[in-house]
C-alpha cells in the first residue's frame, strides 16, 4: 500500500503502490487489506466505513505503525514506516500520531491527571510542563474538573475524552481513531466526533474508521472498504457539522 | 525517555503489582536463605572438623597440624620439600646398628642407639652438655642417657668410636647427657648418621614427617607430592576424603536450591508481566520503545532481586552463628568455626546476575512484539 501522508501535491505515482496484509485465521489464509493504494493530504478528514470484517481497522492499524505489512510502502511525511524496526515505529507513534481507541484502553487504577501524564512521560516532556499541558488538553475535551477523578469511575463518554485528551497532548499531526463511538450512546458519540472535527479545524490530519454512517458524515472524504479492497473514495459533499 | 520517567512507572507498577512482588520477593529471599545457609553451614562444619582433628593432632605430636608421611626418602630429600609450606618436615628417629659402636673396645650391641632429629618440642631433655640443634646437625658428636653414663662411666667428653666397615671407622665425641629413658642409650644428630652411611656406600632410606596448618594446603600439598612423584600418606586420609565428598554435595545442594529459587522467581516475574500485557502493550502503542518498557519492570525485578540476595547472605549467616554457638555448647571441644564472608558476597554476586540476566531475557521476550494490534486483541 502506499499511503502517503502529505502535503496537497497530487503526485499520480503515488497511486500506482498497492499494499497488501493477509492473516492467518483456523488453518485458512484471509486477505484483510488487499491492493490497496492511496493518498491522503495533510489536514483531511478522513472516515473509512465498510462493515465488520471488512479490512477498515487493519487500514487503520498499519498506518498506525501496530502491524507490518506484507507488501507495500506506506509513506508519512515522506517516511516509509514500513521499513522501519521497532525503535523506530515507538519513534513514529510516539512524535506523529495520536490513537483513540474503541476500548478507550486507559488505565483504570490511574487518574485522569495520570492517564494523560503517560503519554508526557514517554515522550520525555520536562515535569514541570507536565501540569500546565494536562490542564489545557482536559480543557479541550471538557474534563478540567475530573482530573484527580480515578479512570474506573468516569463515564464510557467521559472516558474517550480522555484517551483523545492523551492522543493530543503530544500534538501530534496525525490522530487515527479506531471505532471512537462503537461503545458509547448517540449524544457522547456526537461529543466525540465534535472534538475529532476540532481537532482537524486546528490542522490535524484526522482518519477515523467507523461502521456507522451518522459518525461517517462528520468526515470531508469517505473512503469505503469492502473484503480488503477499496470500493469507493469520495468527497463527502453532506458533511454533517 | 529519561531515567526519572522510568522510575515513575516502575514506582507505579510496584504500587499496582504490590502483593505479587511481595510474595515474589519473600520467596525468593527465603529459598536463597536456605541455600546459603547450606553453603555456609558446609563450610563452617567443614572448617570445624578439621580444626578438631588438628587440635587432636597437636595433643599427640605436639604440634597442631596435619601430618603427612613421606616415604623411602633419603636425608637429603628435605632440600627437595623444603620450598613446600609444610610448618616442619621432620625425619623419623632411626634405630642404629649399635653393634657397630665401641667405648672403651666393648661393643654397645645390648643398647639402643639412635640417629635423632632436632625437634624443638623436644622429646629429650639434654641435662648436661651440649644441645642437639640444627648448628651442629652434621657434627660428630653423640649424646648419652644418664643410665647408660652410670653404667658405662662414659662421660661428656669420651669418644664412643663406629665401625663402619673394614676400612672406616668414625669417632664420635660425647657431647652431652640426657634425662634417662628407657628406649634410648644414645643417640647421634641425624645429618651425622647419615652422611656417615652414605660415604661408607650405604643408602639410608627414611620416613619424614611434614606437618601443615589447614585443609587448604593438605590439598595442594596431596597434589604437589604426587607431582614430585614422592610417596605420601596423611594421618586423616580418609576422613578428609568423606569431609571432601560431603562439602561437595552441600555445595550441589546448594546450586540445586538456587537454580529452583530463581526458576520461582523469573516464573512469578513473567506471570506479573502476563497480567500486565495490556498495559505494556498500550505503552507502547503511545510510543515506548521495548527496551523501554523492559527497563520499567527491569528496575523493580532488580531491586527485589538484590534486596533478596543481601538478607538470605545476612540471614544465612546469622542463623549459622546461632548454630555453631549451640554445637560449641553441646560440644566444647568442637574447633574454631568462622564464617567466610567474603565467599559469601562472591557466590551472592555470580548468583544474582545469573538471576537478571535470566529473568530479563524472559521478561524481553514477553514484551517485544511486532504485531502490538493482534496482541492486544488477545489480551482484551
Amino acid at each position: 500500500m502506499n499511503i502517503s501522508l502529505k502535503e496537497r501535491i497530487n503526485d499520480h505515482r503515488d497511486r500506482n503502490f498497492t499494499y497488501k496484509k493477509s492473516f492467518s485465521a483456523g488453518g485458512k489464509t484471509i486477505t484483510a487489506a488487499n491492493d490497496i493504494s492511496l493518498c491522503i493530504n495533510k489536514g483531511e478528514f478522513v472516515s473509512i466505513i465498510g462493515r465488520s470484517g471488512s479490512g477498515k481497522s487493519t487500514f487503520l492499524h498499519l498506518i498506525g505503525g501496530l502491524l507490518p505489512c506484507d507488501s507495500g510502502k506506506i509513506i508519512v511525511n515522506n517516511h516509509d514506516i514500513t521499513t522501519m524496526n521497532a525503535n523506530r515505529l515507538a519513534e513514529y507513534r510516539l512524535k506523529e500520531t495520536g490513537f483513540v481507541f474503541q476500548a478507550f484502553n486507559l488505565e483504570h487504577q490511574y487518574s485522569v491527571y495520570d492517564n494523560v501524564r503517560i503519554a508526557l512521560v514517554i515522550a520525555g516532556v520536562p515535569w514541570s510542563e507536565h501540569r500546565k499541558k494536562i490542564e489545557y488538553a482536559l480543557k479541550q475535551v471538557g474534563l478540567e474538573e475530573k482530573i484527580n477523578v480515578k479512570a474506573a469511575n468516569l463515564s464510557g463518554g467521559e472516558q474517550q475524552r480522555v484517551a483523545i485528551a492523551r492522543a493530543i497532548i503530544n500534538e501530534p499531526d496525525l490522530i487515527l481513531a479506531d471505532e471512537p463511538c462503537g461503545n458509547l450512546d448517540s449524544e457522547n458519540s456526537k461529543m466525540i466526533m465534535d472534538l475529532l472535527s476540532c481537532m482537524n479545524k486546528s490542522g490535524k490530519t484526522v482518519i477515523v474508521v467507523t461502521h456507522d454512517m451518522i459518525d461517517a458524515s462528520r468526515a470531508e472524504r469517505l473512503i469505503e472498504i469492502s473484503d480488503g479492497v477499496i470500493v469507493k473514495d469520495e468527497k463527502n459533499i453532506n458533511t454533517m457539522v | 525517555m529519561k531515567k526519572i520517567s522510568i522510575l515513575w512507572f516502575s514506582l507505579k507498577e510496584l504500587k499496582h503489582n504490590f502483593v505479587m512482588l511481595l510474595i515474589s520477593f519473600l520467596l525468593l529471599t527465603s529459598i536463597l536463605t536456605a541455600a546459603f545457609f547450606v553453603s555456609v553451614a558446609s563450610s563452617d562444619l567443614i572448617g570445624s572438623f578439621f580444626d578438631y582433628i588438628s587440635s587432636s593432632s597437636y595433643k599427640t605430636s605436639g604440634e597442631k597440624g596435619f601430618s603427612f608421611t613421606l616415604n623411602g626418602l633419603q636425608y637429603t630429600a628435605l632440600d627437595t620439600v623444603s620450598d613446600l609450606p609444610f610448618i616442619s618436615v621432620i625425619p623419623d628417629d632411626i634405630m642404629v646398628r649399635s653393634s657397630d659402636f665401641y667405648y672403651n673396645g666393648n661393643e654397645l650391641g645390648d643398647h639402643n642407639i639412635m640417629a635423632h632429629y632436632p625437634n624443638p618440642k623436644g622429646k629429650i631433655r639434654i641435662i648436661s652438655g651440649t644441645d642437639l640443634t640444627k648448628e651442629v646437625i652434621d657434627s660428630e658428636l653423640i649424646w648419652i642417657s644418664e643410665q647408660f653414663s652410670e653404667k658405662t662411666n662414659c662421660k661428656t667428653g669420651d669418644i664412643i668410636a663406629n665401625n663402619i666397615s673394614s676400612n672406616l671407622t668414625v669417632e664420635y665425641k660425647v657431647a652431652g647427657i640426657f634425662e634417662g629413658d628407657d628406649d634410648i642409650d644414645a643417640f647421634l644428630p641425624f645429618g651425622t648418621y647419615y652422611k656417615t652411611m652414605e660415604k661408607a656406600g650405604f643408602y639410608i632410606g627414611t620416613t619424614m614427617t611434614g606437618t601443615i596448618s589447614d585443609v587448604a594446603n593438605y590439598k595442594k600439598m596431596s597434589a604437589e607430592l604426587k607431582k614430585r612423584g614422592i610417596h605420601s600418606e596423611s594421618n586423616y586420609d580418609e576422613e578428609i576424603k568423606a569431609i571432601t565428598l560431603m562439602d561437595l554435595l552441600l555445595q550441589a545442594l546448594f546450586v540445586v536450591v538456587v537454580i529452583a529459587g530463581i526458576w520461582t522467581f523469573s516464573n512469578l516475574c513473567s506471570i506479573i508481566l502476563n497480567n500486565r500485557k495490556r498495559f505494556i502493550i498500550h505503552l507502547q502503542i503511545l510510543g515506548m520503545k521495548p527496551i523501554q518498557a523492559l527497563s520499567v519492570y527491569g528496575f523493580i525485578i532488580i531491586a527485589i532481586s538484590m534486596l533478596a540476595f543481601l538478607l538470605a547472605i545476612l540471614f544465612s549467616n546469622i542463623f549459622s552463628v546461632y548454630i555453631i554457638d549451640l554445637a560449641k555448647k553441646i560440644y566444647p571441644e568442637l574447633g574454631k568455626m568462622e564464617v567466610n564472608i567474603a565467599s559469601q558476597l562472591v557466590k551472592g554476586i555470580v548468583v544474582f546476575l545469573i538471576t537478571i540476566c535470566l529473568v530479563l531475557v524472559r521478561s524481553y521476550k514477553n514484551i517485544r512484539s511486532t504485531e502490538l494490534i493482534s496482541q492486544l486483541s488477545e489480551v482484551q
